[in-house]
């Protein structure tokens, strides 16, 4: 299981170096159209041919694990930093906050996720800039995405507030806040640590999802979502076009190898 | 201190439940109303809320431009919408639909079958599939089969729901196993685990070192002692598979509930908006409490 781990963090790696340094595998941007060879068959200087637009499809597809691979993790890592304030906060405190988190936490888990987030994306501007509809997409996920780990941490720091490093701290006369900050969220790293690993995954195909939609990134920039849109369409698509769907599998697969097997259920 | 838990009648027995009924119905009732509240709100304060393409139609006359910025008058504010709703649903009248021009009674009425049936029948084949799957490899402890159903589900988790959608749609697959699809590799890693915990029990091992048939070891010893596991399983994926339902609904063009939430949040329907996100809150929330109600009393007798 080791080596099946180690396998699946080096081909990570090598995937996240790819993406960043695309120009290595191709020379063409992006978003630039050779508009002398739209669907252009796979070639020499087209591995995985172009699209529509004449655009090159791997260049796409690099730039598209690069949004992926580094907003996703962004992403994972707002919606640890929110379960940590509101799980941290509700599980330590108790009282009133801590039923009107529980209450905020059992409305966002009682709506399916992707009903909420298409509702929340929906209600956003479609018309923006690239960069922009990339920032909002992955930070609304981001947003969105607190609530299952804010219970996990919740329950957390509701046990560690009856710990005798607890007591003995404010025994000791050291303020609430403290305490929290000094005691009780650095035991429950794990537990974030764990929650923000799990989120990666879930958050790249939430992305692809929202895409396949039409409610993720905007063209031109691309994403593994937006990369998708072609298969929706009535027309037979080439194997080339099933390439972004290929990469997602494998690199999604290979973020559910490097961690241990727990069920994040959503 | 030993405090007396209070008790219910389900199924004809006495059950002990974890809170009073009163109390979580209205814990239900207060998430159901703050999540419309919350949707109305959103909707309402969203860039462009309340401009109508018919007020770009030279066609039509000025009155019938100042009929179209009125028809929005009453969505302005939230909570008076949000309240005004609430009068026109306990009087049995749900809303109308703006972006569908028809009812949202007629349009629930038209569509809820559609859904149902899609979901009862991938969650009823994603069921399936993973006790298929489960069962032989924690009973039986078949390692090959363990293997292949480990990577069959990895493959199936590492896709997207829309993604699974296309690829068995192209494929010329039906609907239903598409939801099954999804639902499965959540369902199987789950059930899987409960399983094997259920299996390593010391009175599971006993039976086995007894010789017990592997049939009456499942179903006395293994299942029936994790029934309170599986209970709350099935109230969770009701949630999940009308998610996958809206993504799936949408690609396959098939008319149901998870279309029209897709096609409501893309036009803006409010009402539409609504009326969904209280009653999948309350369909979510009334099967959390059903396991709930089942749960602790299963513990009780186990």
């Amino acid at each position: 299981m080791k080596a099946i781990r180690n396998l699946a963090g080096t081909l990570l790696l090598f995937l996240l170096l790819a993406a960043l340094y695309p120009s290595v595998l191709t020379r063409a941007p992006y978003d630039r159209q050779f508009r002398e060879l739209p669907d252009a068959p796979v070639s020499r200087q087209f591995p995985l041919g172009t699209d529509e637009l004449g655009r090159d499809r791997l260049s796409r597809l690099l730039y598209g694990t690069r949004v992926s691979l580094l907003a996703a993790p962004a992403a994972a890592l707002l919606s640890t930093i929110l379960a940590a304030l509101v799980g941290g906060l509700a599980g330590f405190l108790g009282g009133w906050f801590d039923r009107a988190a529980v209450a905020a936490i059992d409305l966002m888990l009682s709506l399916p996720w992707l009903f909420l987030l298409i509702m929340v994306r929906a209600t956003l501007p479609l018309n923006l800039p690239a960069l922009v509809s990339a920032l909002v997409t992955f930070g609304l996920i981001g947003l969105l995405g607190w609530a299952p780990a804010a219970r996990i941490v919740r329950a957390g720091c509701r046990t560690l507030r009856c710990s005798d490093l607890v007591v003995q701290a404010r025994a000791c006369g050291i303020r609430d806040g403290r305490v929290l900050v000094k005691h009780v969220l650095p035991n429950v790293r794990p537990i974030l640590a764990a929650q923000f690993r799990a989120s990666i995954p879930i958050y790249i195909l939430a992305e692809a999802n929202l895409g396949l939609l039409g409610l993720g990134v905007a063209d031109p920039l691309p994403s593994w979502g937006n990369l998708l849109r072609p298969l929706e369409s009535g027309l037979a698509p080439d194997w080339a076009a099933w390439a972004p769907l290929i990469l997602m599998l494998v690199v999604v697969s290979c973020f559910y190898l490097t961690q241990p097997s727990e069920v994040v259920v959503r | 201190m030993n405090r007396q838990m209070p008790t219910t009648e389900f199924d004809g027995r006495s059950l002990t439940v974890a809170a009073p009924i009163p109390r979580a119905l209205l814990r239900i009732a207060a998430t159901a109303l703050a999540g419309g509240l919350l949707s109305a709100a959103m909707v309402r304060f969203s860039p462009g809320f309340g401009l109508d393409e018919q007020q770009l139609d030279a066609r039509l006359s000025r009155e019938s431009q100042e009929a179209v910025l009125r028809s929005h008058d009453q969505e302005r504010n939230p909570l008076r919408f949000y309240a005004a709703w609430w009068k026109r649903v306990l009087a049995g009248d749900l809303g109308f639909s703006q972006s569908l021009n028809r009812p949202i009674r007629e349009l629930l009425a038209d569509r809820a079958p559609a859904t149902l049936d899609l979901t009862l029948w991938g969650m009823g084949g994603a069921w399936v599939l993973a006790m298929v799957f489960s069962v032989p490899v924690v009973v039986r402890r078949l390692r090959r089969l363990a293997a292949l159903s480990s990577v069959f589900s990895g493959m199936a988790a590492s896709l997207p729901a829309a993604g699974i959608a296309i690829l068995l749609f192209r494929l010329g697959g039906s609907a239903k196993w598409m939801i099954a699809l999804v639902l499965f590799p959540r369902l199987y890693q789950y059930l899987r685990n409960v399983l094997q915990q259920a299996s390593g029990m010391p009175h599971v091992l006993l039976a086995r070192a007894k010789g017990l048939r592997w049939q009456p070891l499942l179903w006395r010893h293994v299942l029936w002692p994790a029934r309170a596991q599986l209970i709350a399983l099935v109230a969770v994926s009701i949630n999940m598979a009308f998610g996958a339902a809206v993504a799936i609904e949408a690609i396959c063009d098939i008319p149901g509930l998870g279309q029209l939430a897709w096609k409501a949040a893309t036009a803006r329907d409010l009402p539409v908006l609504v009326v969904l996100t209280v009653m999948i809150a309350l369909v979510t929330q009334m099967s959390n409490l059903v396991a709930d109600l089942c749960t602790p009393a299963v513990r009780s007798q186990s």
